[in-house]
Parts: structure tokens; sequence; C-alpha cells
């Protein structure tokens, strides 16, 4: 079930804390893609400007392989046909394709937390 | 008193010889780090966690199941007791049956 599509919370490592969602898990055994965000947009309020709401709404992502061991599972899904195109295998084996990977995953998650879906995945988890 | 027409098997009981016939014909995987891969595969069919399983763990394993739609039961005992009935010298916590061989134990899970 640890399907693509699917929202996980990171474990270990760096990254520990974060949510991903995870892309394609073409490889045989047990290692995901995925995409998670690196730093939350921040708590934008009603009575905040444009430009200061423009400057909180910054989402930074990363991608990583990671082993699936280090990634809890949730019930929440963050559906991304693009994303999955935009990462994948090769893209880790160059450093200006993963630059790249990542700018098209900073797209796509400043598109979907601007247009309001998917809440959860773009709030920070508090612990 | 009217007397009792069979003796009832007691719950305990049922579940200790459908899991002596698993460990005879069928897989499974005991213990917790092997339990999770088999959940993550989707190859568990059913999942039996012991009563002194520490409660975060418990829950862990619970929420995958509920993720995957894997049946958990959870045995009425210690994971000594657990292990006793898998046949093993050792204690068992968390075991997963990823075939059930010829034991009727998912079956009748499901049901109850």
């Amino acid at each position: 079930f640890m399907k693509s599509g699917k929202v996980a919370v990171i474990l270990n490592g760096r990254y520990a804390g974060k949510k991903a969602v995870i892309g394609t898990k073409e490889r045989g055994y047990g290692y995901a893609i995925v995409a998670g965000i690196e730093r939350y947009p921040l708590k934008i309020t009603k009575n905040m400007g444009k430009k200061r709401v423009a400057k909180r709404s910054k989402v930074k992502p990363f991608i990583k392989v990671i082993n699936y061991n280090h990634l809890m599972p949730t019930r929440y899904g963050l559906e991304l046909e693009s994303l999955k195109s935009a990462v994948t295998v090769d893209s880790f084996k160059e450093p200006s394709q993963r630059k790249d990977a990542k700018k098209a995953v900073k797209k796509l998650f400043e598109e979907r937390y601007n247009s309001g879906k998917n809440k959860w995945f773009f709030t920070k988890l508090r612990f | 008193m009217a007397p009792i027409n069979k003796k009832k098997v007691k719950a305990g009981e049922g579940i200790n010889s459908r899991l002596a016939l698993v460990m005879k014909s069928g897989k499974y995987q005991l213990g917790y780090k092997s339990t999770l891969k088999t959940l993550r595969q989707g190859k568990s069919k059913l999942i039996i966690i012991s009563g002194n399983c520490p409660p975060l763990r418990k829950s862990e394993i619970e929420y995958y199941a509920m993720l995957s739609k894997t049946g958990v039961h959870h045995y009425a005992g210690t994971n000594v007791e657990l292990g006793t009935a898998c046949g093993k010298y050792f204690r068992v916590g968390v075991l997963s049956i990823t075939d059930a061989g010829d034991s009727d134990i998912i079956k009748s899970q499901e049901s109850a």
C-alpha cells in the first residue's frame, strides 16, 4: 500500500519530521523516491498585505530516495501526475538534474498550496 | 442447571491450535521488523499482536494494518505465551501470517 501519491512522514535523517509524497517506487527493493517539503510556508493571516503573503507562501522542496523503514505512511494522499514525470530515477544521477527536478517540484507544490487543496500536507508537524 | 451440551473451546485455545497449524503448513513472519515489511508489501493476511506489546508499537501496527486493510488479532496473552503458541523458545511480540496453509485462522478471524 506504499503507493505513489500517498503522503508519508519522514522519520530519520536530516528531513525527520517533514512530510513527503511518495513518487514512484521503480526500485524492486524497499526504497521510495519521495518529494517533500523542507521549509513549510509560513502562516498567513487575513490582514497581511499581498507582498507579505507572497513571501510567506514560499515552499522549499526536497527530493530523496528513502528507505521504507524511515517513512511513516499516513492515510493522506497528494495526487500529482506531473510529480511522477518530474522526479524519476535519473533525476538523481546528476546534481544539475536534481536542481531541475527540485525546481519543478517547487512549482507544483506552490500551485497546490495556493489552490488551497491538501492543507494537511502543507502544515508543519509540530513535535 | 441444564447440562452443558458441549465443552466450549476457549477462544485462546482456538487460536492456539490454529496457530500451530499455520506454523506447520503455512508461511509466517515473526517479529516487529519483518511484519512491517510484509505489511508494506501487502503480503500479510493477518497480524497477531501480543497482549503486552507496548501501546505505541501496537497502535503503529494497527495503523499500518488499517492502511493495508489487513486484519489484526489481539492475542490474549503475553509475548512469552505467543512464542510458545508458535512452538518457539523465544518471545514473539508481533507476528504476521502471509499464507495460511491448511489453517482456517484467517476465515475465523474475519467472521469474529
